[in-house]
């Protein structure tokens, strides 16, 4: 005859020993960065799980590092600006990547708040992207926007204040950052990913796990063509609004930067010819123009009313490097500057660092002011041109990709 | 409270457990079955307090209707209208929260007007209680009930582990448990509705819930445009997979968690996709709704119109067999299923999705009387067919399903024609590339290439192709549980194909028994089930 077993007791027993298990082994591991309690080399640093939920990581990471310069802005800033790039002035290391992909400019001024409630930086180095800046004529926005779930974890709310939920969100991630199976397998994946880093300490995430795979199994071109053809369907008509939440957003970012005494550079990020060509299908190239024209506007009249200085840079025109060519469908050859069409390469960061730090001269940003923004524009509209007539190839394939989709008004 | 939260599982029902534990020492049926009734309605009021009005009303008026219905004193006629009267309310309370919103865009749809309807937030499992409380006044005013008191009545509709989502039960399975309640506390009660509870966690978030990560996706697409042949094929499979598994879990908790109190509730789940035709499937799929609808809709029905066959017979003195076999079975199961599929949901979709599992009933019914005529050796044609019937089957409720789940006709007609490859088939590109010599043969056969993501057609399929196979291969719970009677009403016979499953040394580990290792291999899935229910969303990289 079978011996009675407390059969419920060893259930509840296995299940606790599971739960402990997994709760030291992702303490230990951390796929997400957000607990820091151990470093082992080739075992615990790629941080898998971090590089699919830079949002939650960064907030974390934010409150632990005590950083001279920030970087803000979206996934363009978060694989393409090095925080320890040689290009970046020693005086102003250690800096601290906080762009996060996906984030409108008033999430970029939460995390700024968030970052700088702790320790403020004395540099803000911001990317300010025309896609964020767009926005729906039909669904007029309220500012500040309505509380999104992210700024749960933010030490402080839109006004300042202390955040009193956050010890609650803090308990939930902490918990779900130990006791999960995603985060155990989030654990797997990190030590398996032995040094392939998928988030760095400095918060810079990797362009070539995120898109290595792809442009090496479809090709730069294939790459290039799925990035345009989303573009194409997604939100159609969508224009540049004054009194968007994302001028408002920026107007807050600079008071802020202003009040703290940080020293804000403002960059509008060098994206590849062929985005430029499908602005100029989707109507949009106007617009472009006129948001250039509004931000300069919008920063000189915040210069003029506080007595500072906050350079505004031009890197999204055409010039000899947004207008590399693209490979052929069936060439495997492998861009310099891009991964594809938004997304440019650590090497291209640091070129624009460079640009704004050395002021090198290279001809690939442009200060912008109230004095040169118009010249600048019709300059501009001179090198689309001469695109245009000395890329009759790489505007052939471009328009291969588009007239396949039907997108776009003509 | 979802039995899927911590809420549920880390506090109320250890808590009732335990207290009801205690409560059962004093050895007062009074005492345990209040407190189930006292626990079964906090656990309906945490989701809506407002609602705990609502269904406490709907208890009283029906045990009070109930109460003169079985009376014998009250005249037949009274009975009648009294009876008319409780099924009216029942069904006009359903309406109103339920069809209030269906009814005025038909309206509107019929007359073209635009009358406006404000939503109603539809109290939890309404379908559930009102059905279970209509059964039960028929039955009191047909004499098959016995007289309960109150709180008695309360525990029968309102049990916390059937309220949510059935099993919908009889009174007369239900109230003999109840009278001895205060004596089913019992080690085994309480080891076999843990398993039981377990195994349908783990259905439940990480089979259901993990297919549903590809599933989910190809929905929404398909509201913004055409989706493709084989995303068309994962959402149809996915869909019917997740629902399985969600259901199957649903049901396996619901049984585990009464199990705790010492009672057993009806089979409600029995491995349909292993049914080789549908009206095998309708005998395993949601069983006590196919026992109510057979009960309350589908034979009255049909023997009204058998009835009306047999005198017009006598009349005529001639009739075939097919006018027959339309208005005494084929009307009345495409009735039943269409209030099957109105059951199931306040939309046209549900009530296509309803008529199609009633045109394939009926075309199993005709196939079986036309049989005899074609072969004469059963066993042969079982051998024969039962692999045909097995893929109809599954092809019939994928497709079917695909109106459950879309959001409207439209949505679902354009995903059932690029089922069918309709829309022509193509891959995506990124699995196209990977496909060597085999690329040209496809392109030359016309299968074209899309830019759809690849890995969630490889990861989809991977999936569907697995859960498939547990559902098709393995004994389900029951079956594993069967030593201890797990549900009422399940016999090993049912499952002959299982029973020969069992007859091997290796395949036999899988009968459950209360010793170390089924604990130790219960407590890690509960911890495993326990860290699935948080998650961290993944980031998906927006690109602009």
């Amino acid at each position: 005859m079978q011996r009675e077993v407390n059969y419920t007791g060893w259930v509840i027993s296995a299940c606790l020993i599971v739960l402990l298990a997994s709760g030291i082994f992702n303490l230990i591991i951390d796929p997400y960065n957000i607990i820091q309690i151990v470093t082992l080399p080739g075992i615990n640093t790629s941080k898998a799980g971090a590089g699919d939920r830079i949002a939650f990581a960064k907030t974390y990471m934010a409150n632990k590092i005590v950083a001279k310069t920030m970087i803000v802005g979206s996934s363009k800033f978060d694989i393409g600006i090095d925080p320890d790039s040689l290009y970046l002035p020693e005086s102003n290391k250690p800096a601290f990547n906080f762009a996060v992909p996906g984030s409108s400019v008033y999430d970029q001024y939460r995390y700024l708040q968030h970052a700088g409630s702790k320790a403020k930086p004395n540099y803000l180095v911001m990317e300010i992207g025309f896609g964020a800046f767009l926005t729906s004529p039909d669904k007029p926005e309220n500012y500040p926007p309505s509380t999104h779930g992210f700024e749960d974890r933010l030490l402080v709310n839109y006004d300042g204040s202390m955040n009193n939920d956050r010890l609650l969100q803090q308990l939930k991630d902490y918990s779900a950052a130990l006791l999960s199976n995603t985060a155990t397998y989030d654990s797997f994946r990190t030590m398996l990913a032995g040094k392939s880093v998928w988030l760095d300490k400095s918060g810079l995430s990797s362009g070539w796990l995120r898109f290595g795979s792809e442009v090496r199994n479809k090709g730069y071109f294939s790459v290039f063509r799925d990035t345009l053809r989303k573009q194409m369907t997604a939100n159609p008509g969508k224009i540049i609004d004054n009194e968007s939440p994302a001028f408002k957003a920026l107007d807050d970012i600079m008071q802020y930067s202003k009040d703290n005494n940080i020293n804000l550079v403002l960059v509008m990020p060098p994206y590849h010819a062929y985005q430029y060509e499908l602005w100029t299908a989707m109507n949009l190239w106007e617009e472009l123009e006129n948001w250039k024209q509004l931000i300069v506007d919008r920063v000189s009249s915040f210069e003029s009313s506080m007595s500072i200085s906050v350079p505004v840079w031009d890197f999204a025109y055409y010039n000899n490097i947004t207008t590399e060519n693209v490979p052929l469908p069936s060439d495997k050859t492998a861009m310099k500057w891009y991964w594809e069409p938004l997304h440019f390469k650590r090497s291209l960061g640091d070129v624009i660092l460079k640009e704004i730090y050395s002021q090198s001269g290279a001809g690939v940003g442009v200060r912008l002011s109230p004095d040169n923004i118009a010249q600048h524009l019709k300059r501009v509209r001179q090198l689309k041109e001469k695109y245009k007539n000395e890329n009759t190839d790489q505007l052939l394939l471009f328009k291969e990709i588009l007239g396949a989709y039907h997108c776009c008004p003509s | 409270m979802l039995f899927n939260s911590y809420e549920f599982i880390l506090v109320f029902l250890p808590f009732t457990v335990v207290v009801f534990t205690l409560l059962s020492r004093l050895d007062s049926r009074r005492h345990s079955l209040g407190f189930l009734a006292f626990v079964s309605l906090f656990f309906y009021g945490w989701w809506n307090p407002s609602y705990l009005i609502l269904i406490s009303i709907s208890l009283v008026v029906n045990y009070a209707l109930g109460v003169f219905l079985q009376s014998e004193q009250t005249k037949k006629h009274w009975k009648t209208l009294l009876l008319i009267l409780g099924v009216a309310l029942n069904l006009g309370l359903l309406s109103y929260y339920k069809y209030g919103g269906f009814i005025v865009q038909i309206v509107n749809d019929i007359g073209n007007n635009n009358i406006q309807w404000t939503n109603i937030i539809l109290p939890l499992a309404i379908s559930f209680f009102t059905f279970q409380q209509i059964t039960y006044l028929i039955d009191s005013a047909a004499n098959r009930v016995k007289h309960s008191d109150f709180v008695e009545y309360i525990v029968f509709v309102a049990f916390f582990p059937q309220l949510i989502a059935g099993p919908i039960v009889h009174h007369k399975e239900m109230m003999p448990q109840f009278r001895t309640i205060e004596l089913n506390v019992s080690k085994e009660n309480l080891q076999v509705g843990l398993t039981l509870f377990i195994i349908g966690l783990l259905k439940k978030v990480i089979l259901a819930d993990s297919i549903s990560d590809y599933v989910a996706p190809i929905y929404d697409d398909a509201a913004d445009g055409t989706v493709t042949f084989f995303q068309a094929w994962i959402a149809g499979v996915g869909f019917t997979l997740q629902i399985y598994f969600d259901f199957a879990g649903y049901s396996d908790m619901a049984l585990g968690a009464a199990r705790m109190f010492g009672i057993v509730l009806p089979m409600n789940f029995n491995s349909p996709l292993k049914a080789s035709n549908i009206i095998d499937f309708w005998s395993r799929w949601h069983i006590t709704l196919t026992r109510f609808l057979t009960d309350y809709i589908f034979t009255p029905l049909s023997i009204k119109a058998t009835r009306k066959t047999i005198l017009r017979k006598e009349k005529q003195s001639s009739s075939t067999n097919s006018a027959g076999f339309i208005t005494c079975l084929a009307i009345p199961t495409l009735v039943t299923m269409f209030l099957s599929g109105l059951w199931h949901g306040a939309g046209y979709q549900f009530l296509v999705w309803g008529l199609l599992h009633g045109l394939f009933l009926v075309t199993n019914h005709g196939w079986r009387m036309m049989l005899p005529y074609f072969i004469s050796d059963k066993k042969k044609y079982e051998r024969l067919f039962r692999p045909v019937g097995l893929i109809t089957t599954l092809v019939s409720v994928f497709s079917a399903m695909i109106f459950f789940r879309a959001d409207n006709l439209t949505i679902a007609t354009g995903m059932i024609a690029s089922m069918f490859g309709l829309n022509g088939i193509t891959i995506p590109e990124g699995v196209f590339v990977h496909l060597g010599p085999f690329a040209d043969l496809l392109l030359n056969i016309g299968v074209g290439t899309d830019y759809t993501a690849g890995s969630q057609l490889t990861y989809g399929t991977l999936y569907c192709i697995a859960l498939l196979l547990l559902a098709i291969i393995l004994p389900n719970s029951l079956d594993m549980m069967r030593n201890y009677n797990p549900a009422l009403n399940y016999s090993l016979k049912r499952n002959e194909r299982d029973e020969l499953f069992f007859n091997n040394k290796l395949t036999s580990l899988l009968i459950w028994r209360p010793g170390r290792v089924w604990a130790v291999i219960c407590g890690a899935g509960f911890a495993v089930g326990l860290m699935s229910l948080q998650k961290l969303s993944v980031f998906l990289y927006w690109q602009f």
